[in-house]
């Protein structure tokens, strides 16, 4: 049976066939001791292959002999490469793409040049010449693109070249196979890209990567849509909230597939899975809790005058050009993106239904946002509870509150403005009164700034609610007192925090913690300049205190002038209020005892 | 208070690298050195100098299979330590310094990383005879907790637990796989861990011993490849003062020695590593695709959150790893090109250790979302202070009308100091108006420029029109039309850039305009003080002087250009003449000289001899269309005066 045209012998057949389970299936069971025995078997085996073949050669037809060498020497490249002979797998590969160059772009040839390539490129990155990489795999995906336009006929699959030819795959296995290996290249110039940090192509091959493994039904669905999940915050980054939403709406969709796990025998098993996964919808709700907050975040950005008000001229203005343009820009630039087939591409669609991708622009937008963000608050809750998920569980909480206060921006009353922050105050208080600053001094920093912070902002709308009356009432100045004494209080406790265990202030701020200490101690000054007393020897007191940490910054920054750099705006008021602060208190005080 | 100093809480990651000395069988084989350790802080990877090697004098010629260029990598490290290096030097720069805060009651964390058969486990264990890292930390915490035993009570615990395929399980007793959990009180907690109170170092180091033969994957056994089994050591120290006081100060301390996996294989299992390659067995998953969407997003802003893949080091650690936590890294490399890749990886994974510093700070309070609220503040604020100083000038007001010496000084002395302080404001802002000035005029000049230079070249091709041969002209066309764009576009470029310099002078008008009101605040009467006034009249002359000096200067360089066309045209007029005369004569006495030509030359004559002309009908119209083309010179050479007004306008 020489070789000649139609299919190649039956016992090269066979031990080709071996030699490919060997190296595939085989080698996973291989022992730590002895990882690539199975691999050298099956290179033992493609040799004898090789010599049989040249054996028949003499007579048959040069290309057919040509294609099959090639088949061999590929297999030979990536027998090579798997067992750590980079230089020998090259030099087989090359030598395989070498007899394919000219067929290149024949059905026959094409599948297994592109995955020559492919290989070419996984060795050379392995050689961390990524650059080099790079041009094979770009080539690949070239040759793909070129032959789609060409011919477009789902090609032969290599393995086809030593099958006999009963066995010939259908149409519809060899378009798979040849999809799959050039889902494969894409997948490898991803994260060639990324090595290169050229991050948007990068982003753009995951993104067609996911889509691909969409189309052609090869995903875990838990690892798919964890993935796009993870890719929405790539999106967020760049502000592209349609995409973003679009990633998300597909990895919800695609999770919910992934519901009814296989039945495993061990009950523990199933236990752990069910686990795993409630996990993993967690993590998606957050991923959706941060695409609202961005995106509520990014709307104030707009719409904010220059001290952080809604600017309604703004508001007016990006109103009308909404109407403008949100048709056409919106549908040019999602055909690009669009996950899935028919059928699962409505689903996506009708989960995009239930929140907006454009920036909310009044109130009432806002808040439907901030519904469903407050939605998926709940969800994450569910499985990061406090007890045994601590950081998990605050940083829900925390974009929780940031959730509120980003809709305050929204809310023009002042009084329900005021309750949001109230709302804000009662879900970090007792999770900070409950944290154990020892293990979690980081976490419980944050929230004592941003404790502070909330009723700094409370006190201020008391004041500018108190401002619009006739005259303040004894109520609003309790209240306004007793809001500024809480800010003062946990910005003391921020900086207690900083203390070592002697209790000692450190004479020199780490460079970290410098800004949020001077901010703490700046935030101390004015407040104790702003609280109401009629009292005038306390109010001289108060005026004291302030003029002592007001004092602290300068004589901070004189010591050491690289701090200066930090807090520059707050320094200078500082200076000024250090200079001013001493000639009012030597008038208060002559005010109150006008005859020294 | 060099004390607190030392206690700095927050510290960043310490990265170690200790080269371990070549075995036999490195020293046997055909392998050199690859890596050369240049002091305590670099070493440089596969350098690019053919070392000889002293101890077998072996050539190194055949040493690159692969023919690699050489990477020659410089690698800086907080601590480097040589083949030579002891046990007690490594100690002694790695967790020793830690010790102290230990001690205070941080938490301290000692990761040990590098590939199986680096000396890793050398390092951490060490043999009876050398011991290790862990026994002299041992040894001097005990030496410490002796030194302080009368004022304290110093309990230890320890565990010692394994991450093995992401199960934890206790070394120290037989147990089924454990559960972490965050308890918001005690931290990282694993569920049912056994915690055993050793006595003594050397009871510490049989539980070490006793755990280690309970590992998965035997650490000391070299022969087992690729171990993904992570070993935590974990040692807990309670302090309590002896002093009985109402309010007992207690202080719990944890301290982490960890030995990481096996680096062969582990760029596999870090995040950033290089995963390439899907097994052929791995149909459905690309593993490493989750790294790559996770690499893209920015783990460091608070704005995103990536899904953590299972990590339960990554958990286990969370409390041990940041915030009031020391951090040590040693990697442990072996010298010989046996293992270049190894050691290459462990480098480069050290290497990036040394950026978690930054990746901890950036975690600390963010106050990016106040800066909105910030301006609020600072408008505030401003605001008070001018009221504040308002009511200091009433005072000082009704101050000066009762005369009191010292107050006066006082305010008199303010007052030196504000003036001061505005006389440094108008230096500035006259410095950036003399800038702005400066570029514009330049600006003015290049386009001027430009103008002329366009016009000479519309003459000249004109002239080459009238001349030349049609092909000639054509060239000359081509020329020109490129020319002419060249110089258009530097024209809009320029225009554009005078438009900002104008936009800037605006700018400062306000500016100074401000500055202007606010010194009128400061007089007594709505005026600025004398002295001011001087000094702003002074500022004025100044930058009018130089604003001409400038002018001038650049008349000068148009005159110039001018100068050059002029000698130009004056060649070819001269030149031109007297071949005209000669043609003309010679076409009279050939007899071929008509009535049109006697005219032309005629009206040529009377143009020389600058005699007032007859102007015929149809030639005025031609000539004012000429006109229209030609260039108003003097409009040209004038620049924009600078204008100055005793107060700037608004």
């Amino acid at each position: 049976a020489g070789g000649g045209g139609g299919a190649a012998p039956a016992e090269v057949c066979e031990k080709f066939r071996t030699a490919r389970t060997l190296s595939a299936v085989e080698s996973r069971k291989d022992p730590e001791t002895e990882p690539y025995r199975s691999k050298y078997s099956a290179r033992a085996l493609l040799q004898e292959v090789k010599q049989l073949l040249s054996a028949a050669e003499e007579g048959g037809e040069a290309r057919l002999v040509a294609v099959r060498r090639a088949v061999l020497e590929y297999e030979l490249g990536v027998n090579h490469t798997d067992t750590e002979e980079l230089s020998a797998g090259e030099e087989h590969l090359q030598r395989c793409t070498q007899l394919l160059e000219p067929h290149r772009l024949s059905p026959d040839c094409v599948s297994l040049y592109i995955q020559a390539q492919n290989n070419l490129g996984i060795l050379w990155s392995e050689r961390d010449e990524i650059k080099t990489a790079q041009t094979y795999l770009e080539s690949a995906e070239a040759l793909y693109n070129q032959y789609m336009k060409e011919d477009g006929n789902p090609p032969l699959d290599p393995s086809e070249h030593f099958i006999a030819e009963q066995e010939q795959l259908t149409d519809q296995e060899r378009s798979k196979r040849f999809e799959k290996a050039y889902t494969h290249t894409l997948y490898y110039l991803a994260q060639v890209y990324q090595h290169l940090e050229m991050i948007e192509k990068a982003a753009q091959y995951c993104h067609t990567t996911l889509k691909r493994q969409l189309e052609y039904c090869g995903y875990y669905p838990v690892e798919w849509a964890l993935n796009a999940a993870t890719l929405s915050q790539y999106y967020l980054s760049k502000q592209c909230f349609m995409e973003s939403r679009h990633c998300l709406a597909a990895a919800s969709v695609i999770f919910s597939q992934a519901g009814q796990v296989p039945s495993a025998e061990d009950r523990d098993e199933i236990e752990q899975d069910q686990q795993d996964l409630r996990q993993r919808k967690a993590e998606i709700a957050r991923c959706w809790i941060k695409y609202c907050l961005n995106l509520l975040q990014s709307a104030r950005k707009l719409l904010e005058d220059n001290i952080g008000e809604l600017d309604p001229d703004r508001q007016l203005e990006l109103k009308a050009q909404r109407k403008k343009e949100e048709d056409e820009k919106e549908k040019g630039r999602k055909k690009a993106v669009l996950f899935g087939t028919s059928d699962i591409c409505d689903s996506v669609l009708a989960m995009e239904e239930k929140v907006s991708s454009v920036y909310p622009l009044d109130f009432q937008e806002a808040r439907e946002i901030f519904l469903v963000g407050q939605n998926y608050v709940q969800e994450a809750k569910e499985f990061f509870q406090v007890d045994g998920y601590v950081t998990d569980h605050i940083e829900i909480v925390q974009d929780h509150s940031a959730l509120f206060k980003v809709l305050a921006f929204f809310e023009e009353d002042y009084e329900r403005r005021c309750k949001m922050h109230k709302r804000r105050i009662d879900m970090l208080e007792p999770i900070y009164a409950d944290l154990n600053p020892q293990y979690y001094l980081l976490i419980s920093r944050q929230l004592q700034f941003e404790l502070a912070d909330t009723y700094y902002e409370m006190m201020d709308l008391k004041v500018a609610i108190g401002n619009r009356l006739e005259e303040l009432d004894s109520h609003t100045i309790k209240k306004i007192n007793s809001l500024a004494q809480l800010a003062i209080k946990y910005y003391e406790l921020f900086l207690d925090s900083l203390r070592n265990p002697d209790k000692v202030f450190p004479e020199k701020l780490e460079e970290d913690v410098l800004r949020p200490a001077m901010v703490a101690k700046f935030h101390i000054a004015r407040l104790y300049g702003k609280l109401i007393t009629s009292d005038s020897k306390k109010q001289l007191e108060n005026m004291q205190t302030s003029l002592e940490y007001y004092t602290f910054l300068v004589d901070y920054c004189e010591k050491y002038p690289d701090a200066v750099r930090a807090i520059e705006t707050e320094l200078e008021l500082s200076k000024e209020m250090v200079g001013l602060l001493p000639t009012r208190m030597e008038r208060l005080r002559a005010k109150l005892c006008p005859f020294i | 208070m060099s004390a607190a100093k030392e206690e700095d809480v927050c510290n960043h990651v310490k990265v170690v690298v200790r080269v371990r000395p070549e075995s036999q069988k490195e020293k046997d084989g055909n392998f050199s050195k690859v890596v050369h350790v240049v002091d305590q802080h670099i070493l440089v990877f596969d350098p690019k100098e053919e070392e000889v090697s002293f101890f077998h004098g072996k050539k190194l010629s055949h040493r690159d299979i692969n023919k690699r260029k050489k990477k020659d990598l410089k690698f800086v490290f907080d601590a480097v330590f040589a083949e030579n290096s002891s046990q007690l030097e490594v100690f002694e720069h790695t967790t020793k310094t830690v010790i102290d805060g230990f001690l205070n009651g941080y938490n301290c964390t000692v990761l040990a990383y590098g590939a199986t058969g680096a000396g890793k486990t050398h390092t951490m264990l060490g043999s009876p005879e050398d011991p290790g890292v862990m026994y002299l930390t041992m040894m001097t915490l005990y030496n410490c907790m002796d030194q302080i035993k009368e004022e304290k009570i110093c309990n230890v615990a320890v565990s010692y637990l394994e991450v093995y395929n992401e199960q934890i399980r206790d070394l120290l007793v037989n147990s089924g796989p454990l559960a972490v959990r965050e308890d918001n009180q005690k931290g990282v907690v694993v569920q049912g861990l056994t915690l055993h109170q050793p006595k003594s170092a050397e009871e510490i180091l049989q539980m070490l011993d006793y755990g280690n033969k309970n590992r998965t994957q035997h650490p000391t056994d070299i022969n087992a490849s690729s171990s993904r089994s992570h070993a935590v050591f974990q040692i807990y120290l309670r302090q309590q003062d002896k002093t009985a006081s109402i309010n007992q100060n207690v202080r719990i301390a944890k301290m982490s020695l960890i030995d990481l996996a096996g680096s062969e294989r582990a760029s596999v299992t870090n995040a950033k590593g290089t995963r390439f390659r899907e097994g052929t067995n791995i149909n459905r998953s690309l593993l490493a695709l989750g790294n790559v969407i996770n690499a893209l997003a920015n783990p460091k802003s608070k704005k995103q959150h990536i899904p953590y893949r299972n990590s339960k080091l990554t958990r286990l650690l969370k409390d041990s790893l940041g915030g009031n936590c020391r951090t040590i890294m040693i990697a442990a490399v072996s010298p010989s090109s046996m293992f270049y890749d190894d050691t290459y990886n462990t480098l480069k994974y050290a290497n990036r250790a040394k950026d978690i510093k930054s990746s901890l700070k950036s975690n600390v309070v963010s106050l990016d979302s106040h800066i909105s609220q910030y301006v609020k503040i600072c408008n505030e604020q401003k605001k008070e202070i001018l009221m504040l100083k308002e009511k200091l000038k009433e005072y000082e007001e009704k101050q000066a009308s009762i005369p009191e010496n010292h107050n006066a000084a006082v305010l008199l002395n303010n007052q030196q100091v504000e003036i001061q302080r505005y006389k440094e404001i108008l230096k500035n802002v006259f410095a950036n108006r003399e800038e702005i000035r400066k570029e514009y005029l330049k600006v003015e000049m290049r386009l001027k420029e430009n103008a002329l230079k366009t016009y000479y070249q519309k003459q000249c091709h004109e002239q080459i029109r009238l001349m030349c041969s049609e092909e000639r002209v054509e060239k000359a066309t081509c020329k020109r039309d490129q020319r002419l764009a060249m110089l258009r576009t530097h024209r809009v470029h320029m225009q554009k850039k005078k438009e900002e310099e104008v936009e800037h002078f605006e700018e400062n008008t306000s500016w100074l305009h401000r500055v202007e009101n606010e010194m009128r605040l400061l007089g007594q009467d709505g005026c600025i003080p004398k002295e001011l006034c001087k000094e702003l009249q002074c500022y004025r002359l100044n930058l009018e002087v130089k604003d001409l000096k400038a002018q001038t200067e650049h008349m000068l360089s148009l005159m110039s250009l001018q100068d050059q066309h002029y000698k130009q045209t004056e060649k070819v007029l001269n030149t031109l003449l007297p071949v005209l005369r000669k043609q003309y004569l010679t076409l009279k006495e050939a007899g071929l000289a008509n009535n049109v030509t006697e005219n032309e030359f005629g009206e040529v004559e009377q143009l020389i001899q600058r005699q007032k002309s007859v102007v015929w009908a149809d030639q005025t119209q031609e000539k004012e269309q000429n006109q229209n083309h030609e260039l108003e010179l003097p409009a040209i050479f004038a620049f924009p005066q600078l204008v100055s007004r005793p107060n700037t306008p608004c």
